[in-house]
């Protein structure tokens, strides 16, 4: 269970082996609340969605309907294709269309026994952007001298 | 002396950080001293004994930082004393219990002796400086001493690149600073790697590190030389990879040597075969523990044991050595056909597998050393900077996920026994980057960063997952794992509350002195906004759903112009954006730091235009929560119903006072609601106005309109007009050629510029100039800017007959637009409605003489026949006899334009707009926080 006070919603997409993923999603009241007011359908049901990006092409590889709205949960995608690239999405779906709430980041799964001929995966797995920090932000304690 | 290949013995000795200071018999403190007694000290004593002999050898030694510090602790090297006192007491002891029986009798002499000449070593001849003893051994190159991660944290299941560098930045500094050198390469945890940590590793100076041997066999190309030559990746480290043969002959259950019949039984130890009241006078723990004092050989797989023969035991390890060394000479000499590079077998293996878990390891490899010493000719032992340095790597390949744990992934350490750690390290992970503590100038804050960064990198070790998937020691695992989280959350509540707490701090500091010593303070050293000077007062964040370069309409001239005016007069300003096309997601303005992101999805595609907008709510959100904490904002100013969701939901996250400039309003844009999507936008406004702490209008039209339509408290509301920047305006007139584009020579030109959509009044305009051109014939009228209605006019300029003398430009730039401004006879705005008019305004301050529809802002800004003309809104009529009016009359129009742009550049400054909006500012800051600010 999150133990933070001030959740940032996160969806985070991990790779255990060549044919398994794994994905834990972190959503704040808040942030559910945005879309669920925005969205004004109470019928539209989370789903968690994972894509696959082949030869220029991106396929969804699974769908996992969730019961209800969950503010976190994780699960295990298995029998997934080795030397792929993956992202993952917790979307509401409505109407046969998807509203996404968070996608995750990209990874690639390692390959197993490269065969002659094998096309390498062209898109890179990349880092998180981190956000640039302030480096003049004040601080009270300095304001109050204490330091 | 040619020679077949190379056989590069890599040890890697790591023990999680066990010290405990104020517990004094702490029981997984054992561990660090159990592995001192069993396998540092033999495979140091081996090692030494070599050197003393001159036998020539060498081979890798990885010590990991938390070992390093545990060996370096003068605590317990002092409890280890205790340990070793305790040890040749009990063995004394079982000298004194077995007497009867020559058997057992022997073996514990023999334990006897053994803990004695361990102690000497320890003591006298390595004077409690192991570290120390392993430099010189480096020095003289018999070892190549490199180090891994601070805490072992496994790599490839890490989220952010600054949490793999500070494993990495943390655990060199640690090394370098206790052994006076840089390590020239790292053992990879558990050989976890993944794409993209070689680019890490290049950054940290680092040459070399290793893989398990499917790492290397499934790169990409496959390597010529399977797992036989090391390779590099694009970024020039170069890497070694485990050779399983030598893997097996060791670490194979089934086959491996250390099963064999003759070896100590690891599992029979007096400290669970004997009464427990005779041992708690040597062990001071209430459990049954491992004493080092065993018996018992394996003899076979059934619970029967034979009693251990130290003599046989060490005839049985030179029998394998010589089978190892064997196997290497033929393994190698057939690999030296087979490839061109000089083959090197790299057997890799966890340093206390040599005499904690088998007992008679150390002797093993002594052995092996002795073996390749005295038959040179079969391979040569190297390390592997000396490999490379002679060699080189053999060709580049690319990398893939691997690791050496069960099943060569990372199973071992993501399984739903252990995969609740990870959201958990990740938002610590997050955080930390957020409070790097190099932008800290206060020394408390300093001091909780560096202990925030030392308490996550306890929290990774890569034991914690590894013991709770095993179920050994899991809960002590668990528990270790929840406490260095929990540690780090208080020390971030602290930092955000300002409340520190000293006892807290100095006993914590007390846990981790010396683990890290000259830990880099930047340990988070991601990208930071660049600002020239230093702000004394708090940032107001500000979201708009556009900013520059995205320019839809006024409202993103408006936040950059306002932002950029409150960053001169000295109030810091963040504004949070939608990130488009020829953007940045980070980037300055000016003074002003702008923060971009993109919703998911794309509008018009794949979800309509509103929900973008709610999900646009959602990036923006999220993306505040991670700058909110880490600045300090005092107040929050959001720009019409699009950012409404996101705003409120921040003001309610952080307690922050809100102040919302309602720019224009949906029911006065549509006159009325017609649409459930304009009721539903009509909501998320009556919403915002209604939950924020002030309102801004930008003239007394709107103030009316947002106080008729939402029912507003009355001095909520505060007029702060739109202001215009003339320097962003000026330009010099078209001539020539470039006139000619749009009118000839001796034409009169006409101008509209602005969205084009139904309240901006552009069928108004088309009717008439109708009326215009069927009487004046040099003239001709541009109309620029992009809507929904475009096309829409295009066909009623045909119906008129008048489309060959109007030119649809589309969008202009503001170079374009300064020009025509400069240059056209009149600018005319026939709007049916106008909350403010900042192209008007703009078009005034270039000098333009405009016509302007009597309503909303532009009736306030423009004083009719002074400095613009008035026409009724709607009138086509009127308006065709105001444009011919003042076509004919061009002394009036130059009056007008200069009147106009005087009036601008004194009523409208951004300077004077910002005091007001500032003040506004402070009044909503002092009404939230009830104190005094600026």
């Amino acid at each position: 269970m999150p133990g933070h006070k001030r959740l940032v919603s996160a969806l985070q997409l991990m790779v255990q082996t060549p044919g398994d993923l794994f994905v834990y999603w972190e959503v704040s009241r808040e942030f559910l609340k945005i879309a669920r007011i925005g969205l004004r359908d109470s019928s539209a049901q989370m789903v968690l969605l994972l894509y696959r990006e082949e030869s220029g092409q991106t396929e969804q590889a699974a769908l996992v309907p969730l019961d209800q709205d969950l503010f976190y949960g994780s699960h295990y995608f298995s029998r997934q294709k080795p030397w792929k690239t993956y992202y993952a999405e917790l979307s509401l779906s409505y109407k046969g269309a998807f509203f996404t709430l968070l996608r995750s980041n990209r990874v690639l799964t390692p390959p197993v026994e490269l065969g002659s001929g094998e096309e390498k995966p062209s898109v890179p797995v990349q880092w998180q952007d981190v956000t640039p920090k302030l480096p003049f932000a004040y601080s009270p304690e300095e304001e109050r001298g204490d330091t | 002396m040619a020679t077949r290949g190379y056989l590069n013995l890599v040890l890697h000795a790591h023990l999680p950080y066990v010290f405990e200071a104020d517990e004094r018999d702490h029981l997984e403190e054992r561990w660090f001293y159990e592995a001192l007694t069993e396998s540092y000290l033999p495979l140091l004593n081996s090692l030494y004994r070599l050197a003393g002999e001159r036998v020539p050898f060498c081979l890798t030694l990885s010590v990991s930082p938390t070992l390093l510090a545990m060996l370096a602790n003068p605590v317990m090297a002092g409890r280890f004393d205790d340990y070793l006192d305790r040890l040749i007491q009990l063995a004394g002891s079982e000298c004194h219990r077995t007497r009867h029986d020559e058997h057992f009798n022997r073996l514990a002499h023999f334990y006897l002796e053994r803990f004695r000449s361990l102690q000497f070593a320890y003591r006298v001849k390595y004077r409690r400086d192991l570290p120390g003893a392993l430099a010189r051994l480096h020095e003289k190159g018999h070892l190549e001493l490199i180090t891994t991660c601070a805490t072992h944290g496994y790599l490839p299941l890490m989220k952010t690149r600054e949490a793999v560098r500070m494993q990495l930045a943390t655990g060199i500094k640690a090394f370098t600073s206790r052994l006076g050198f840089t390590p020239r390469g790292i053992w990879l945890p558990e050989c976890g790697y993944f794409p993209g940590l070689d680019e890490v590793l290049s950054e940290t100076g680092l040459r070399y590190s290793f893989v398990d041997a499917h790492g290397l066999r499934n790169a990409f190309p496959a390597p010529q030389n399977d797992v036989y030559a090391p390779v590099r990746t694009e970024t020039g480290v170069a890497f070694f990879a485990r050779d399983p043969e030598t893997s097996a002959q060791v670490w194979s259950v089934e086959s491996g040597y250390p099963g064999d019949s003759d070896y100590r039984e690891y599992y029979r130890d007096i400290g669970f075969d004997l009464d427990e009241t005779y041992l708690q006078r040597y062990l001071p723990y209430d459990v049954r523990v491992n004493t080092g004092i065993k018996y018992y050989r394996v003899t076979g797989k059934g619970n029967h044991k034979e009693l251990y023969s130290p003599e046989r035991a060490l005839r049985r390890a030179r029998e394998h050595a010589a089978n190892f060394h064997f196997n290497r000479t033929k393994q190698l000499e057939h690999l030296a056909a087979i490839q061109r590079q000089p083959p090197v077998v790299t057997a890799m293996y966890d340093a206390e597998l040599f005499g904690h878990w088998w007992f008679e390891g150390p002797d093993f490899i002594e052995e092996v050393f002795r073996l390749t010493a005295e038959h040179a000719g079969s391979f040569a032992l190297t390390v592997p900077s000396r490999y490379l340095d002679e060699h080189g790597p053999a060709e580049t390949v690319s990398l893939y996920h691997s690791s050496w744990g069960e099943g060569g992934y990372s199973r071992v350490w993501l399984n739903p026994a252990n995969d609740w750690l990870y959201s958990r390290y990740h938002q610590a992970e997050s955080s930390l980057v957020a409070y790097d503590a190099a932008r800290r100038k206060n020394g408390s804050e300093k001091r909780i960063c560096k202990l925030a960064a030392t308490e996550l990198l306890l929290a990774q070790s890569s034991d914690w997952a590894f013991m709770i998937y095993t179920g050994t020691t899991a809960e002590f695992a668990r528990q270790r794992a929840l406490r260095h989280l929990e540690n780090f959350s208080c020390l971030e509540e602290m930092l955000e509350k300002g409340e520190v707490d000293l006892e807290f701090l100095n006993n914590l500091e007390n846990r981790v002195a010396g683990l890290f010593p000259d830990m880099d303070e930047r340990f988070a050293p991601g990208p930071a906004f660049e600002l020239p000077r230093s702000f004394t007062t708090p940032f107001v964040l500000m979201l708009s759903w556009e900013y520059p370069p995205q320019v839809m309409g006024g409202l993103s001239r408006h936040v950059d112009d306002l932002s950029q005016a409150l960053t001169k007069a000295g109030q810091p300003v963040s504004v949070l954006t939608s990130l488009g096309e020829g953007s940045s997601p980070f980037e300055m303005n000016g003074l002003v730091s702008v923060y971009r992101v993109a919703p998911y999805q794309q509008a018009g595609q794949e979800i309509d235009f509103y929900k973008w907008v709610i999900q646009l709510n959602l990036v923006l959100y999220n993306l505040a929560q991670k700058i909110v904490p880490a600045n300090h904002y005092t107040v929050i100013h959001a720009h019409d119903w699009l950012v409404a969701p996101a705003a409120l939901a921040l003001c309610k996250t952080y307690q922050l006072p809100l102040v919302a400039t309602i720019h224009a309003t949906e029911f006065g844009r549509n006159n009325g609601l017609h649409t459930p999507l304009q009721h539903l936008i009509h909501s998320h406004e009556q919403q915002l106005v209604q939950e924020a702490d002030r309102i801004i209008c930008c003239s007394q039209f709107m103030a009316r309109e947002v106080r008729r339509l939402f029912d507003t408290q009355p001095g909520k509301i505060s007029v702060i007009e739109n202001g215009v920047r003339p320097d962003k305006v000026s330009a010099p007139e078209l001539t020539g050629p470039d006139r000619r584009r749009y009118a000839g020579d001796d034409e009169e030109l006409l101008f509209f510029v602005g969205r084009l959509v139904k309240e901006k009044g552009v069928e108004v305009l088309l009717a008439a100039l109708a009326q215009v051109f069927a009487v004046r014939q040099k003239v001709r009228a541009v109309i620029a800017g992009k809507g929904p209605l475009l096309h829409e006019l295009e066909e009623q300029a045909g119906r008129y007959g008048i489309r060959e003398r109007i030119m649809f430009t589309g969008f202009l730039t503001d170079e374009e637009r300064n020009r025509l401004l400069a240059t056209a006879d009149l600018v005319i705005f026939p709007s049916l409605y106008e909350p403010f008019g900042i192209v008007a305004l703009e078009a005034m301050a270039a000098g333009a003489p405009v016509i302007v529809s009597d309503v909303g802002g532009m009736s306030e800004v423009v004083e009719h026949g002074a400095d613009g003309w008035k026409v009724p809104p709607g009138n086509p009529a009127a308006l065709s006899v105001a444009i011919l009016m003042l076509l004919d009359d061009r002394k009036l129009r130059l009056q007008l334009g200069n009147s106009a742009r005087y009036k601008v550049i004194d009523a409208y400054s951004w300077d004077e707009l910002a005091v007001k909006t500032l003040l506004l500012y402070q009044d909503v800051w002092q009404q939230a926080k009830k104190i005094s600010y600026f």
